[in-house]
C-alpha cells in the first residue's frame, strides 16, 4: 500500500472519530440559533444562556453530587476487594470476581431496569439516593479492576523487607504500598467520575424528579437541539480533555518510574 | 489490632463483606426481584406474583417482538464488524507505522473517544440533520435540490452513531495486544520473506485474536442493549429488542414483560460473553492445523508463548 494511501485510510479514520466533537465545539459559538451550514461564529451568547438555564444548571449540580458520591462509595468498597483479591485464595474467586465486574458490562438497560424493579416492588421513592446506588454498583468494577491491574505489577519482597528493617504493619502500608496504589485510585476515581457525568441509560430508569445533566439534556433533544446543549457540551469537553492530560500525566510517571 | 492479626478469615472478612453485602443488596438482589417480576402478572391493574411463564409466552410468540430482537443481533454483528475493523488499520499504524509519539498518538484517539454519550448523538444530529452540515454541504455542491432527513433518520445513522459509541470499547483492548506483538517477530518473518500480508495474518493476526474477540464482543454487547441512539437518530423501522423492553416501562403497566425481555437479553449477552474463549479455541484450531498442514515449525502455541514472554 502506498503511503498517501495509509495516510489517507487513517485520516478518514480520525476525522470520523473527532467530528461530531468538532461540530459541537463549532456550533456552540454560533450566532444563530439554527445550527445550518455554514457555521457563524463570533458568539458567546449560548454560554451565558446555558449558565443561566435554571433545569441545565441544576442537572450539573446534581450530576456532581452523584458523581462525587458514587465514586466515594465505589472506591470505599472497592479499595478493600482489591487488596482481598490480590491477597486471598478461595474457592470460586473468579466467579466472585466476575460478579462484581458485571454490572459495568452489563448494558445499561438491564442494570436500571433491574434497579426499577426492585424500586416498584418495594413502593420506594425516585430520588437522586437511588441514582447514586445504581452509579456506585457501577463503579465499582472500575475501581477493583484498577485495583487488581496495579496490585498485580506490586513486588510484594518490599514490604518484606520494609517488615525486616523494623516497620510494622501500618507504617509499611504507610509509607511503602500507599504511595504505590495512591495514583491507581487517583485515576479510577477520575475515570470513575467521567463515568458517572456521562451516564444515562441506566439513570433514566431511576430518577424521579432531581434529575442529572445528561437526563436534562436527554428530554430537550426528543425536540429541537438548543445551542446551549452545544455550549454546556463544549465546557464538559475542555474539562475531560484537562482530567485525560491530568490522568495520562499520573499513568505516565508510573511508567517512567518503572 | 493483634485479633485482626491472628485470623486471617477476619481479614477477608473485613476486606470483602462491605462489598460483597452491596452486591447482594444491590446487583444479585435486583436480578432476583426482576426475575421474580417477570413470573408475575398483571390483572386488574394490580401486579400479582403468581409464578406464570405469561409474559415469556407473550414475548415469544409475538413476531414483532421477535423482529426486534433479530434486528437487534444483526445490527450488533454489524457494528462489531465495523468497529473492529475501524479499530484495527488504526491500532495497527500506531503501533507499527509511528515512530515517534506514540503515547500522543494513543491520547488523541483516547481523547476523542472521550466525548459523552448524548453529546455523540448530539454531534451526528447536527452533522446528518435536515439544516445539518451534510445537507448543507450536499445542497451547496448542487448534489441535492433540496435538504433531506433521510439522513439523520434512518438506520444507516443508527450504525453510524453505535459504531463511533462503540469505538471507545473496541480500540483500546486492540490497541492494547497490538502493543505486546514483538517487533522482533515481525522483522523475523520479514527476514525469512514473508510478505507483508503473511506477516500480518500469520504473525500478528493470531497473537491479537483475544483482544480483537474481546472489542468484538464488548462492541456488540453495546449496540445490543442501546435504545437511544434508535429513537433519537433512527426511524420507526430501527427500533431494537432494547427499545421493546423500555417501552414496556414507559406506558403503564407491563412490568413483567418489560423485565422478561431484560432477562431475554442477559441470557443472550452472557451466551455472547461464552462464546469468546470456544471462538478463540476455533480459531487456535484453524490455524494451528494450517501450520501444521504446511510443516511450519512455528504454530500458534509457540507464538503466543513468545507473545506472552514479551515485556
Amino acid at each position: 500500500m502506498s503511503k498517501l494511501g495509509v495516510g489517507l485510510g487513517i485520516g478518514t479514520i480520525m476525522a470520523f472519530l473527532y467530528l461530531p466533537a468538532v461540530v459541537i465545539a463549532v456550533y456552540a459559538f454560533n450566532k444563530g440559533s439554527v445550527m445550518s451550514w455554514p457555521p457563524e461564529p463570533g458568539s458567546l451568547n449560548w454560554f451565558s444562556k446555558a449558565f443561566s438555564n435554571p433545569a441545565l444548571m441544576e442537572g450539573l449540580k446534581n450530576s456532581v453530587i452523584v458523581a462525587l458520591m458514587s465514586v466515594s462509595i465505589a472506591v470505599l468498597l472497592g479499595v478493600p476487594v482489591g487488596f482481598g483479591l490480590d491477597r486471598f485464595d478461595f474457592p470460586g474467586k473468579t466467579v466472585f470476581e466476575s460478579l462484581l465486574y458485571l454490572p459495568f458490562l452489563m448494558p445499561g438497560l438491564i442494570g436500571g431496569l433491574a434497579m426499577l424493579t426492585v424500586i416498584l416492588d418495594l413502593h420506594l421513592e425516585l430520588s437522586l439516593e437511588t441514582i447514586i446506588v445504581t452509579h456506585a454498583s457501577m463503579l465499582i468494577a472500575v475501581v477493583v479492576a484498577q485495583m487488581v491491574i496495579v496490585l498485580g505489577r506490586w513486588d510484594r519482597s518490599l514490604e518484606q523487607a520494609a517488615q525486616d528493617l523494623g516497620a510494622n504493619e501500618l507504617q509499611t502500608f504507610g509509607y511503602v504500598v500507599w504511595p504505590h496504589v495512591r495514583t491507581a485510585i487517583l485515576g479510577a476515581a477520575l475515570l470513575g467520575i467521567a463515568i458517572s457525568l456521562d451516564e444515562t441509560a441506566r439513570t433514566v430508569f431511576v430518577s424521579g424528579e432531581q434529575n442529572t445533566l445528561p437526563i436534562v439534556v436527554l428530554s430537550s433533544l426528543r425536540r429541537t437541539i438548543s445551542p446551549e446543549i452545544n455550549a454546556i457540551g463544549t465546557v464538559i469537553l475542555a474539562f475531560s480533555l484537562v482530567a485525560v492530560v491530568v490522568w495520562s500525566k499520573f499513568g505516565a510517571a508510573d511508567l517512567v518510574r518503572e | 489490632m493483634t485479633l485482626i492479626r491472628k485470623h486471617r478469615w477476619l481479614q477477608a472478612l473485613l476486606l470483602f463483606g462491605p462489598a460483597a453485602i452491596w452486591a447482594a443488596l444491590f446487583c444479585v438482589f435486583p436480578m432476583v426481584e426482576t426475575l421474580k417480576m417477570s413470573l408475575s402478572q398483571v390483572q386488574n391493574y394490580h401486579l400479582v406474583h403468581d409464578w406464570t411463564l405469561k409474559a415469556y409466552d407473550t414475548f415469544f410468540s409475538s413476531p414483532l417482538y421477535m423482529e426486534a430482537l433479530l434486528r437487534s443481533a444483526v445490527r450488533g454483528v454489524i457494528v462489531a464488524a465495523f468497529a473492529v475493523g475501524l479499530s484495527l488499520p488504526l491500532a495497527h499504524f500506531i503501533s507499527f507505522r509511528v515512530k515517534r509519539h506514540q503515547l500522543l498518538w494513543f491520547a488523541s484517539v483516547v481523547v476523542a473517544l472521550w466525548l459523552g454519550y448524548l453529546l455523540r448523538i448530539v454531534g451526528w444530529r447536527i452533522l446528518l440533520g435536515r439544516e445539518g452540515v451534510l445537507n448543507g454541504l450536499l445542497t451547496s455542491l448542487g448534489i441535492l435540490d433540496h435538504p433531506t432527513t433521510v439522513l439523520v433518520f434512518s438506520p444507516f445513522a443508527v450504525i453510524l452513531v453505535q459504531t463511533h459509541l462503540a469505538m471507545s470499547f473496541a480500540f483500546i483492548p486492540v490497541f492494547v495486544v497490538m502493543q505486546r506483538v514483538p517487533h522482533r517477530l515481525m522483522n523475523a518473518a520479514a527476514d525469512l520473506g514473508a510478505p507483508r500480508w503473511r506477516q500480518i495474518l500469520e504473525v500478528e493476526a493470531p497473537l491479537i485474536a483475544p483482544g480483537v474477540a474481546i472489542a468484538a464482543t464488548f462492541s456488540f454487547i453495546l449496540s445490543f442493549g442501546d435504545y437511544f441512539a434508535p429513537t433519537l437518530v433512527g426511524n420507526p423501522g430501527s427500533i431494537g429488542i432494547a427499545n421493546v423492553a423500555t417501552s414496556q416501562f414507559d406506558k403503564g403497566i407491563a412490568w413483567p414483560l418489560g423485565a422478561a425481555i431484560g432477562l431475554v437479553m442477559t441470557v443472550a449477552i452472557l451466551a455472547a460473553l461464552a462464546l469468546v474463549p470456544l471462538l478463540l479455541w476455533a480459531y487456535r484450531r484453524v490455524v494451528n492445523s494450517a501450520g501444521a498442514k504446511r510443516g511450519d515449525r512455528t504454530s500458534f502455541g509457540a507464538a503466543s508463548g513468545q507473545g506472552a514472554m514479551a515485556p
